[in-house]
């Protein structure tokens, strides 16, 4: 190769755009030639340098501010959609009727139990978006019927569940909620939105009878999302609960990557290196394309540099350098570092 | 984003989280201005993606609309200082990103020498990178701050590749002359305190 085929794709092996064959072929010219290794040598520089440059992260607070006025933007979305139906007086009308025989028909339902339990408490909780979910609080033990398990009863629940939000809307309808057929105790709370320990009892009670996961992906999500909102709450055990969650509901999921290292930093910022390690293991072996590898391998140094396993720390250090070696500087003091304790520690 | 198109707000988040660091630090390095400017411009970004997240064909990718949203803002934000046309007299000698430059090295112990020369290294770059022609540091930005491949610059930017390539190299090459020149005056400040 000569000079100025190597000058024309220069920038592509800078940012490892080659195939192995051209990329070699420019290593032969780089090894022959010093003014082109030079140039690439300073470009490399110039580069490490601007890596220095990105370790700001964004302020616990705007994440805050974004993400409030992101949810605020598809609450009002929604609400204007709900006002449109409901503020139509015909809609409305039909919708009341048909509730009015939706809630009725529970109402016999419920009636032809008798409970030990004089009434029934159901909390309501608001999550994000206006969502809504009842939770059971008192137990509620039928005398006779014994075909009506607490399942059937949850999944009334959920039904008239599905009834109160739509009818929240309409004057008639909360008349009509006046007298249901449970007690109902509104609780407003903002944070969090779903039962944490509702969701692992479902997911146990499903591993345990063999069955596949049947959370839908956006649980998922919700679940994630919720261990992010309490990482940046700094809440890193809740954190640690809930990708745990997302990753059993699917643990080859879309996001399981990500999921994943969310985890391992929730298990370092509480000083669990050992789970930390095992996490940032798995994603190396599983997703070695995941975007942020590089982070992965950088911090599963640092965490065997605490657990005192110089020799682990070390190779991931050098991992990252042979697939990084223009961010050598990065890690060429950490590498050091490694060394010399592993040598220390051989030689006791 | 099409999940979030079907309602599950969630989706955002995860979008969010994805993308954030990236397009903080290009905005922070295209518009080369005070923390509070970047902010806002994060927050406008990230808006717009909800506000228009209707308008989203899923046809183009999702980061190529993004990073399109991300560039329009900054260019408008850029036009209009242009017009205020006034410069800052209050800022830091030290600013943030500067201090976690120092940190970072700090933490991974090097010698003193080092650590001070690479803050060095940093704040020069931090400046030669404001003297960017706009082309060029955006070329520069979207490849180190965003990852993207030429071909994806070169959409985003209405060029062809090729073009991309030599503002990249142009880019490069100014950095390490400013790099070098800096380096040159500072040993020729210490041969003349020597002398």
């Amino acid at each position: 190769m000569k000079c100025p085929e190597c000058n024309e794709k220069l920038m592509d092996y800078l940012y490892h755009d080659l195939s192995p064959e051209e990329e070699r072929a420019m290593d032969e010219h780089f090894k022959s030639c010093e003014h082109c290794a030079k140039e690439l040598s300073q470009f490399q520089l110039v580069r490490t340098s601007f890596q220095q440059l990105k370790k700001t992260e964004v302020p616990a607070l705007v994440h805050q501010k974004i993400l409030a006025h992101a949810r605020e933007e598809s609450f009002k979305e929604k609400r204007s959609w709900m006002t449109a139906l409901f503020f139509k007086p015909s809609t409305a009308t039909v919708m009341a009727v048909l509730l009015a025989i939706g809630l009725f028909y529970y109402t016999q339902q419920f009636n032809t139990i008798e409970m030990d339990a004089e009434k029934t408490v159901v909390k309501v909780e608001r999550g994000k978006g206006g969502q809504e979910k009842m939770i059971q609080i008192d137990r509620v033990r039928p005398l006779r019927s014994e075909s009506f398990t607490e399942k059937k009863m949850e999944s009334s629940f959920q039904e008239v569940k599905g009834g109160l939000s739509q009818m929240e809307e309409t004057p008639s309808a909360v008349a009509l909620i006046s007298k249901p057929p449970v007690s109902l105790e509104r609780v407003a709370i903002q944070e969090p939105p779903k039962d944490l320990n509702q969701m692992v009892r479902a997911l146990s009670e499903e591993m345990a009878e063999g069955q596949e996961s049947s959370f839908p992906s956006k649980d998922v999500l919700y679940t994630f999302e919720m261990g992010n909102h309490y990482y940046a709450h700094n809440e890193f055990e809740k954190a640690v609960t809930s990708y745990s969650l997302a990753l059993m509901m699917h643990p080859q999921g879309a996001y399981a990557d990500t999921i994943r290292y969310q985890l391992a930093t929730s298990y370092k910022k509480l000083n669990d290196c050992n789970s930390a390690v095992k996490v940032l293991d798995e994603i190396q072996k599983r997703y070695p394309n995941y975007p942020e590898i590089d982070k992965v391998m950088l911090m599963a140094g640092d965490c065997y540099m605490d657990l005192r396993a110089y020799d682990k720390a070390e190779s991931n250090y050098a991992d990252f350098i042979r697939m990084y070696p223009d961010r050598e500087l990065q890690v060429a003091d950490k590498l050091e570092t490694a060394r010399k304790f592993r040598r220390v520690n051989l030689s006791y | 984003m099409q999940l979030y198109q079907r309602g599950e707000e969630y989706a955002f988040e995860v979008l969010y989280w994805r993308h954030q660091h990236g397009v903080y630090h290009f905005i922070r390095h295209f518009i080369g201005e005070s923390e509070s400017y970047t902010e806002e411009l994060l927050q406008d970004v990230f808006m717009k993606v909800v506000k228009s997240s209707t308008r989203y064909e899923p046809t183009a990718k999702f980061t190529t609309w993004l990073y399109q949203i991300v560039r329009n803002c900054c260019i408008d934000h850029l036009r209009k200082m242009k017009h205020r046309k006034t410069t800052s007299l209050s800022q830091p000698v030290h600013s943030d990103e500067e201090m976690v430059v120092e940190s970072t090295i700090a933490s991974i112990n090097p010698s003193p020498e080092k650590v001070a020369h690479n803050r060095e290294l940093a704040e020069v770059l931090k400046r030669a990178i404001d003297t960017l022609p706009e082309e060029q540091r955006e070329v520069f930005l979207m490849r180190e701050d965003l990852n993207l491949s030429f071909a994806e610059i070169s959409e985003l930017a209405g060029c062809p590749v090729n073009t991309a390539k030599s503002r990249m190299r142009y880019a490069l090459e100014h950095l390490r002359k400013k790099l070098a020149l800096e380096e040159i005056t500072k040993s020729e400040v210490i041969k003349g305190e020597m002398s």
